[in-house]
């Protein structure tokens, strides 16, 4: 099982704004977005904006599972206390295959629009973190 | 601000000569240019020459190739882990590609996600087991 996880992400001053951009740009990079590992329980992309208009503020960590190539992932943007933003897909590898780039390539195009400074990888052997 | 980045790749290869070369291989398939120095009048380097290169010193942190990809240019590193496998760095981005994020208010920084597509083409021929990037600001 792996994480991947993106430090330093900097987000829009109005974080409904960065919910909306990261959003667009999962479905434009074709990934399934939804609140549960159920392909059947989608979240259309208005509904999502929806959302966001109507909070104020959004509650951190946002959790969503994201799919591509039939492999889910679960997508945590989450707050530092010092006011930065991470983002981490997890993920368990597919058929035992232990090459993480199709992975590296979904966060990238996650976080298109966002600025980012760092990227790193951590393997989970621990089975109680199982996705 | 400036800052100095670096992308680091572990593969799921033996250090070898072979891996090398592979990987230095699919550089030039993908148009990179080895240089003997950042002197940008400096001549085209030969694989097998960088090679030996490698070999000679792995694990000298100075045992940089100098690599011009289009406008931009970087430092390239090949060397063994702890566990003989190879890593691959990038870093030190001259003429680094840069883009208007759009929380950046007008200000241009590193396209990040640019080299470190760079970096996984050059591996393309082999699996990544991790990947790992350092700034210093």
């Amino acid at each position: 099982m792996y994480l991947l996880i993106i430090t330093d992400i900097t987000l829009e001053s109005d974080v409904r704004i960065s919910l909306a951009n990261l959003v667009s740009n999962l479905l434009r990079n074709q990934f399934i977005v939804s609140e549960t590992s159920d392909p059947n329980n989608q979240i259309p992309y208005q509904e999502f904006i929806y959302r966001t208009d109507l909070r104020p503020m959004p509650t951190f960590p946002i959790v969503w599972y994201i799919c591509k190539n039939n492999q889910w992932m679960k997508l945590i943007l989450a707050a530092t206390q010092w006011g930065d933003h991470t983002l981490t897909i997890m993920s368990e590898t597919m058929d035992g295959n232990s090459d993480i780039s199709f992975y590296i390539e979904c966060c990238l195009q996650a976080c298109e629009n966002f600025i980012i400074y760092d990227l790193k990888s951590t393997k989970l052997i621990d089975k109680e973190n199982k996705f | 601000m400036s800052a100095l980045h670096q992308i680091l790749v572990t593969l799921d290869a033996e250090f070898s000569p072979k891996t090398i070369e592979t990987i230095l291989q699919q550089g030039l398939v993908n148009n990179w240019i080895y240089l003997e120095s950042y002197d940008y009048d400096s001549k085209p380097m030969d694989i097998q020459i960088l090679t030996k290169k490698i070999l000679r010193e792995p694990r000298d942190e100075d045992n940089l190739i100098y690599t011009k990809y289009y406008d931009t240019y970087f430092s390239l590193a090949i060397f063994p882990s702890e566990g003989n496998k190879t890593e691959v760095s990038i870093g030190d981005f001259t003429y680094a590609w840069k883009k208007l994020f759009a929380n950046s208010k007008n200000a241009l920084h590193l396209n990040f996600a640019s080299y470190i597509r760079l970096l996984l083409a050059a591996c393309k021929n082999h699996h990544i087991l991790t990947i790992q990037t350092n700034s210093i600001i």
